[in-house]
C-alpha cells in the first residue's frame, strides 16, 4: 500500500463494492440455472421446433451479457454525470408511458399491452415501466438533493407529490403492481430524507386502515359503488384460493402446491411436478414457487438471505456515500429491489392478492434485466466514488 | 472507510442513516415475516404432495395409442381402428366458482344430445367431489363435434360481450375401436380384442399383442391466468402394424367352399390350410366355424336357437361355447392323420437307408402283426408293389413292411424330425403339440409301429402335417409356419421382416424328390386321381382315418396337394371331420373341396398349367392328363378304371389298428386269433401268427415277420428309384395280378374290412 501511494500520491484510494458485484453474479447465475429448470418443459413443447427446451435460458443468457456489461461501464462512470439526464429521462419516460398507454406504440403480448414497440412490427423493445423506475429514482434523487433543507414542508411534499403523479398514474393504468412499486420507491426515498416520523406512521396506519375496510366490508364498499366487483374478486380468491380452483385462483393455488410439496429440501433440482403445466409462467412470476419446491424450504430461505445480504450492501452504500444525491440514489434502488422481493414472495405465498411482481435477477424477462443490471450499475458507480481518507 | 466530503456537498446525513437502518430492519423483519409463512406452508407437505400428485391424473390425461393394424399380404386390412370417444362429466369443475358454469354446461349438453336434465343434476348431486364421471361411451366423431362446435360459438359470443359466462367441466376422452371390416372372414387366425381394443384375446391379436400396442401420450390440461383453457401435448406411440401372410382372396376362395360344402354336404368339422411350402407362410386358414370379429361374443352364428335358449342363464356353459367357437380347429384339434402321413414313413425309410425305394412288396390284403390281422383297405389285396406304387395305391401292407425294416426307433425318431407331438411354432396362441397322443421307441410294440407306419393310432394336428409336408416339398427344410411376414411402422417403415426360421433339416434332398415324385405319380395314377387339375403337374395323396371308437363308421378323410410337382409354389391340406355322407370314408370328399379351391385360386396365384390340357379334361378329373403315359387304350376301354390300381383305389378305406392297450375288436370276431400266447414274441423268428393263419378262412394272408422286407424288384421295374416316372406301366401288370392271386378272399363285411 505504501508503494503504491508513492507511486501515485494524487490519487485517492476507491472503494468498489466487489462483494455486492459477487452477490449479483450469483443471483444472475442462479436464475438462469432456474429459469431453465422451470421452463424446460414448456419450452421443448412450444418452441420444439427453433431452439428446444433451452429457449428462455438463452434468451435470458444473452439480455444478461448485454445487461452486465452495461453494467460494468455504468457503475465506472461518475454518478454525478447521470446528474445531467434526470430531467430528460422524467420526461422521456413520461413521454413513451404515454405513447405505450394511448398510441400504438404500444404492443400487446399475452394480452397486455405493456411493452414499448414498433407500431405494426410487432416488434416489442421493452417494458416502460422499468425505464420509469430508474428514471424516477434519479429525478427524485435530484429534486430531493435539491429541496433537502425545506424537505418536511407540506408544499415541499405537495411539490413532489406532483412530480411523481404523472408517471405513477400512467404506469398504475397499465400495470397495478409496477405502479404500486413505483410509488413505494418514492415513498421510501422521501421518508430516508424527511426528518420526520410520526406522520409517516400514521400514513402506514391510515393504509392499513383502509386495506382492513377493503378486505372486511368489500360487499359494502360495492354496493355504494367504491370498489369494482372484479376487485372485490381478486380479494375474495385471495382469502380462499381453493373456492376458485379454474378462475383467479388457480395461478396462486399451483404456487401454493408447488410450495407445500417441496417440503424442507425440496424434490431436487429439476424434479418439480407443478412446472409440467401447473404453475402458469413458471420462468417468470412464479419462478419462486417451482424453487421452493425443487430446493425446499432450505434453498429459499438461503436465496432471501442473500436478498438480505444484498440490501445490506446498499445500505452499507447509501450510508458511506460521498454525498446525498449518492445516497438517495441507492436508498431508492434499495428499496426498489426489497420491494420487489418482498411483493413477488408475499404474492407466491398468497400473504398478498395476486398481481404480477417479477422476482428480480431471478425472473425471466429480457428487458427488465437490462434496466436492473443499469440500476446495478448506478449503486456500483455511487460505491466506486467513496474513497478512502487519510 | 469514511467518506471524503468536499464543503459544498450536502451529506448524507445521520438521521438518514438511521432511519435507513430502520428501513433495512423492517425490510429484514418483513422477509422473515414471509419465511415463516413459507415454513406454515411447506411444513404441510404431506398433504400439498397428495395434492400434486393427484393433480397429476386430474388435470392430465391419457392420449390413447392407436393399435396397429392387421393387414393381409397385399396390404388390405383385416383389422382397423375408428375413433370413437367417451363424453366426461367433471361436476367438480362444473361446480366450482360459485356454480358459475353449472347452468351454462347443463343447458349446452341437453341442447347438443337432448340429455335428460335431472338425470345430469342428479349426477352432479350425487357426486359433486368426483372429476371423472363417463357419461356416453364410444360416440362417434360427429357426435363430439356438436358440442365441440356449440361449445366454441358459446365462448366466441361470450368474449364478444365480455360476459363471464362459460361452459367447463365437459370433455371427451379418445379411444379407438376395433373393427374388422370382414367380418367373419378368418376369424380364428386374427382374433379379436377386449372391448377397449388393448387386449388381443385371441390369434393374432393375442399372440402380437405387445407388437400392436403402442403407449399412451399424455396431455396436460391447465388454465392459465386468463383463465383460458391450456394444453400440452406429448403425442401417443401407435402400435406397429403386422402383416400377415394370409392372402384374402385365397382365404375368401377356401372359406367360400368351406361354407359351401358345410351347407351342401355338412360335416362334423373341416379344415383347409394353404401354404408355400418353399418358406411356410401360411396364404388361408379356413375352418367350419367362424364368427364375428365385430361381435366376438354372439353364438347365434354358432349354436341353434334352442341351444341359445339353454345357454341363457347358463354363463358357464356359455363360455364353454364360445371358447370352442373361438378355437382354431387347424392348430388346436389333433386328431389321426391317416394315409397322408404314409409320406414320412417311406421318407424316414429311405433316408435312413432301411429302404432303397426299389423294394416290392407284396400285398394279400392283410397282413399279420402281434397276433392282429390288420388289414390294407383293400381287402383283396394290391398285389406286388414298388415302394412309389404303395403310396400311389395308400396301401398298408406295404407301408406295414416298410416300418419293419424302419425299426421303431427309427420311425419314432423321425416322427420327433417332422415335428409330431411338437409345437410348430406358428405364431398363434393355442397351439396343440399332441406329444402325449405318441408312441415313443420304448413303448411302440409291433402292432403300433404296423399302425403308425400309415397314419393310425397317434394324433397331429393339421397345421403339423402341412409344416412336416413343407419340409418334404421345399427339399427338406423345415421352417415354422408364419402368419406374419412383416411388422411396420404407422407411416409404412419396416421395422421387422419376419424372415424364415429354419427349425432344422428333415430329410436330404434326393428323398424329397423321390416322395416329390410319388406324390405326383399318386395324383397321376393313384388315389388322388379325382384331385387332378387339368394341365397341372401335381402332388397329392388322400388320407381316410377312421375315428375312434373304430365300429362307429365315422371317419376324417383328408387331402394333401401340391402344385407345381417339381417345385412346389403352393401346397393346400384339406380335412373334413366326419363328412355327412353315406360312407364317411370315401376320401373324395376332401380331394374335391381342395380341387374346387385349387381351381380357383391358382390363376390368382400365377401359377398357371404346363401341360396340354386335353379337350375332354375338364369332365374327367381323373384321366391321366400325361398324354404321353401309355393307359390310354385301357381309358378307351374302362372308362371308370383306366388304371388297374385306380379300380382298387376307389374303395380306399383305411382299417385301423387299436391303441395297443386297447382289446382288439378282431378277438371277439375271431376269439382263436386273439389268444395268441406268442403275439409279442413274434420277432424271434418262429412265427406262430402263420400257424394261426390258416384255420382262418383259408387265408394266404402272411405275417410281416416271414415276407422278405425288399429287394425283389418286381418283374420289368428294376430301379423304381432311378426311374421312377415310369413304373405305371409294370406296376400295372403287378397290381392287376394281386388280386387274381387271391380269388377266393371273403370279406367278412363288405363296408368296412376289419382287423
Amino acid at each position: 500500500m505504501a508503494t503504491r501511494r508513492r507511486r501515485r500520491p494524487e490519487k485517492v484510494r476507491r472503494y468498489y463494492d466487489y462483494s455486492l458485484l459477487v452477490t449479483i453474479i450469483f443471483l444472475c447465475c442462479f436464475g438462469l440455472v432456474m429459469i431453465y429448470s422451470s421452463s424446460s418443459y414448456i419450452a421443448s413443447l412450444e418452441y420444439a421446433k427453433s431452439d428446444g427446451a433451452a429457449h428462455f435460458m438463452i434468451r435470458q443468457a444473452q439480455a444478461l451479457v448485454i445487461g452486465f456489461v452495461g453494467m460494468i461501464i455504468v457503475s465506472k462512470i461518475d454518478y454525478h454525470f447521470y446528474k445531467h439526464f434526470a430531467v430528460l429521462g422524467y420526461v422521456l419516460s413520461v413521454v413513451i408511458m404515454v405513447m405505450v398507454n394511448y398510441t400504438p406504440f404500444g404492443i400487446e403480448r399475452n394480452g397486455k399491452k405493456r411493452w414499448f414497440g414498433i407500431p405494426g412490427t410487432n416488434t416489442s423493445l421493452f417494458q416502460p415501466a422499468e425505464l420509469v423506475k430508474i428514471a424516477l429514482i434519479l429525478a427524485l434523487a435530484c429534486a430531493i438533493n435539491y429541496l433537502i433543507k425545506w424537505i418536511d414542508r407540506w408544499k415541499v411534499i405537495g411539490l413532489l407529490l406532483l412530480m411523481v403523479a404523472p408517471p405513477t398514474y400512467l404506469v398504475i393504468d397499465n400495470n397495478l403492481s409496477s405502479g404500486i412499486i413505483i410509488f413505494g420507491i418514492s415513498c421510501v426515498m422521501y421518508f430516508v430524507a424527511s426528518r420526520k416520523k410520526l406522520r409517516f406512521a400514521v400514513a402506514v396506519a391510515a393504509v392499513a386502515a383502509v386495506a382492513i375496510v377493503f378486505i372486511e366490508f368489500g360487499d359494502t364498499l360495492v354496493s355504494m359503488g367504491i370498489l369494482e366487483k372484479y376487485q372485490l374478486e381478486r380479494i375474495d380468491v385471495w382469502k380462499d384460493p381453493a373456492a376458485y380452483p379454474l378462475d383467479g385462483g388457480f395461478q396462486v393455488l399451483q404456487g401454493l402446491y408447488a410450495i407445500g410439496s417441496g417440503g424442507i429440501f425440496g424434490k431436487g433440482l429439476g424434479n418439480s411436478l407443478q412446472k409440467l403445466g401447473f404453475v402458469p409462467e413458471a420462468q417468470n412470476d412464479m419462478i419462486f414457487s417451482i424453487i421452493c419446491e425443487e430446493l425446499g424450504l432450505f434453498g429459499a430461505g438461503c436465496l432471501i438471505l442473500l436478498f438480505v445480504f444484498m440490501i445490506w450492501r446498499f445500505m452499507i452504500i447509501a450510508q458511506n456515500a460521498p454525498d446525498l444525491f449518492g445516497g438517495l440514489l441507492v436508498v431508492g434502488i434499495m428499496a426498489h429491489i426489497a420491494i420487489q422481493v418482498i411483493l413477488n414472495i408475499a404474492v407466491v405465498t398468497n400473504t398478498i392478492p395476486n398481481t404480477g411482481i417479477t422476482l428480480p435477477f431471478i425472473s425471466y424477462g429480457g428487458s427488465s434485466i437490462v434496466f436492473l443490471m443499469a440500476e446495478m450499475g448506478l449503486a456500483l458507480s455511487v460505491s466506486n466514488q467513496i474513497t478512502y481518507e487519510k | 472507510m469514511r467518506t471524503s466530503r468536499k464543503n459544498k456537498v450536502k451529506p448524507f446525513y445521520r438521521y438518514m442513516q438511521r432511519k435507513l437502518v430502520l428501513l433495512f430492519l423492517i425490510g429484514f423483519m418483513v422477509l422473515f415475516g414471509l419465511s415463516v409463512v413459507l415454513f406454515t406452508i411447506a411444513g404441510n407437505d404431506v398433504e400439498y404432495k397428495q395434492i400434486v400428485l393427484n393433480q397429476q391424473s386430474y388435470e392430465s390425461r391419457d392420449i390413447a395409442f392407436e393399435r396397429g393394424e392387421i393387414l393381409d399380404r397385399n396390404g388390405t386390412v383385416l383389422a382397423g381402428n375408428e375413433r370413437v370417444y367417451n363424453l366426461i362429466l367433471d361436476p367438480k369443475i362444473i361446480l366450482s366458482d360459485d356454480r358459475k358454469y353449472t347452468e351454462t354446461t347443463l343447458n349446452a349438453l341437453t341442447e347438443c344430445y337432448g340429455y335428460d336434465r335431472a338425470e345430469l343434476q342428479k349426477i352432479l348431486d350425487e357426486q359433486p367431489g368426483s372429476s371423472y364421471v363417463r357419461f356416453e361411451k364410444q360416440m362417434s366423431e360427429e357426435r363430439k363435434e356438436l358440442f365441440d362446435t356449440y361449445e366454441a360459438e358459446f365462448n366466441e359470443n361470450q368474449a364478444k360481450t365480455g360476459g363471464k359466462q362459460k361452459i367447463a367441466g365437459v370433455w371427451f376422452e379418445e379411444e379407438y375401436r376395433r373393427i374388422y371390416p370382414y367380418d367373419n372372414l378368418a376369424s380364428q387366425v386374427i382374433g379379436f380384442t377386449s372391448s377397449d381394443g388393448k387386449d388381443g384375446r385371441m390369434g393374432l391379436e393375442a399372440y402380437y399383442n405387445d407388437v400392436l400396442n403402442g403407449v399412451n401420450g399424455r396431455e396436460y390440461g391447465y388454465f392459465d391466468d386468463d383463465s383460458t383453457r391450456q394444453r400440452e401435448i406429448e403425442p401417443a406411440k401407435n402400435g406397429y402394424t403386422l402383416v400377415s401372410t394370409i392372402d384374402l382372396y385365397v382365404q375368401q376362395v377356401c372359406q367360400k367352399y368351406v361354407d359351401k360344402y358345410v351347407n351342401e354336404v355338412g360335416c362334423k368339422d373341416v379344415g383347409v390350410i394353404v401354404m408355400n411350402p418353399q418358406n411356410a407362410e401360411i396364404l388361408a386358414m379356413a375352418m367350419k366355424s367362424s364368427y364375428n370379429l365385430n361381435d366376438p361374443s354372439d353364438l347365434s352364428g354358432y349354436c341353434t336357437p334352442e341351444e341359445l335358449a339353454a345357454l341363457e342363464n347358463n354363463e358357464e356353459e356359455r363360455t364353454l361355447k364360445m371358447n370352442e367357437m373361438w378355437k382354431n380347429h387347424c392348430i388346436s384339434d389333433t386328431f389321426e392323420p391317416g394315409s397322408t402321413a404314409k409320406t414320412f414313413t417311406i421318407g424316414a425309410a429311405l433316408e435312413e437307408g432301411k429302404i432303397t425305394g426299389n423294394e416290392a412288396y407284396p400285398c394279400g390284403g392283410s397282413l399279420w402283426v402281434g397276433g392282429h390281422e390288420i388289414h390294407c383297405h383293400n381287402e383283396l389285396g394290391h398285389g406286388t408293389l414298388t415302394v412309389t406304387q404303395t403310396l400311389m395305391s395308400s396301401c398298408n401292407v406295404g407301408l406295414m413292411y416298410i416300418a419293419k425294416a424302419t425299426t421303431a426307433e427309427v420311425f419314432s425318431r423321425y416322427q420327433e424330425i417332422f415335428g409330431f407331438g411338437q409345437l410348430t411354432g406358428i405364431d398363434l396362441p393355442n397351439e396343440a403339440s399332441a406329444s402325449g397322443l405318441l408312441y415313443t421307441a420304448e413303448n411302440m410294440d409291433p402292432t403300433s409301429l404296423a399302425t403308425n407306419s400309415f397314419g393310425q393310432n397317434y394324433n397331429v394336428t393339421m397345421i403339423q402335417i402341412a409344416a412336416a409336408y413343407a419340409s418334404v416339398l421345399n427339399g427338406g427344410n423345415y421352417y415354422e409356419p408364419r402368419l406374419v411376414r412383416q411388422i411396420i411402422d404407422e407411416n409404412g417403415a419396416v421395422i421387422e421382416n419376419t424372415s424364415k426360421v429354419l427349425v432344422r433339416k428333415t430329410l436330404s434332398t434326393s428323398t424329397c424328390e423321390f416322395l416329390k415324385n410319388a406324390l405326383f405319380q399318386t395324383v397321376e395314377g393313384g388315389t388322388g386321381q379325382k384331385a387332378a387339375i387339368p394341365g397341372y403337374r401335381m402332388g397329392g395323396k388322400t388320407g381316410t382315418a377312421e375315428k375312434l371308437p373304430r365300429d362307429e363308421d365315422t371317419f376324417i378323410v383328408s387331402f394333401v396337394a401340391d402344385i407345381p410337382a417339381d417345385y412346389p409354389e403352393v401346397f393346400i391340406y384339406v380335412a373334413i371331420d366326419e363328412p355327412q355322407v353315406e360312407k364317411q370314408s370315401d376320401s373324395s370328399q376332401a380331394t374335391e373341396l381342395c380341387r374346387n379351391i385349387l381351381k380357383e385360386i391358382l390363376p390368382y396365384l400365377n401359377i398357371y398349367p404346363t401341360e396340354d390340357i386335353p379337350e375332354d379334361e375338364t369332365e374327367a378329373p381323373e384321366e391321366n392328363p400325361d398324354g404321353e403315359e401309355p393307359q390310354e387304350g385301357e381309358e378307351d376301354g374302362e372308362e371308370e378304371a383306366p388304371n388297374p390300381i385306380t379300380i382298387i383305389d376307389n374303395n380306399e378305406e383305411y382299417n385301423n389298428g387299436g391303441f395297443s392297450g386297447e382289446k382288439p375288436r378282431h378277438d371277439e370276431e375271431e376269439p382263436g386269433e386273439g389268444q395268441d400266447p406268442e403275439g409279442d414274441g413274434q420277432q424271434d423268428g418262429q412265427p406262430p401268427a402263420q400257424e394261426g393263419q390258416p384255420p382262418e378262412g383259408d387265408r394266404q394272408n402272411p405275417s410281416w415277420d416271414d415276407i422278405p422286407t425288399g429287394n425283389q424288384p418286381p418283374g420289368g421295374q428294376p430301379s423304381g428309384n432311378e426311374n421312377p416316372s415310369g413304373n405305371e406301366d409294370p406296376s400295372g401288370s403287378e397290381a392287376n395280378a394281386g388280386p387274381d392271386q387271391d380269388p377266393g378272399q371273403n370279406p367278412e363285411d363288405g363296408q368296412t374290412p376289419e382287423e
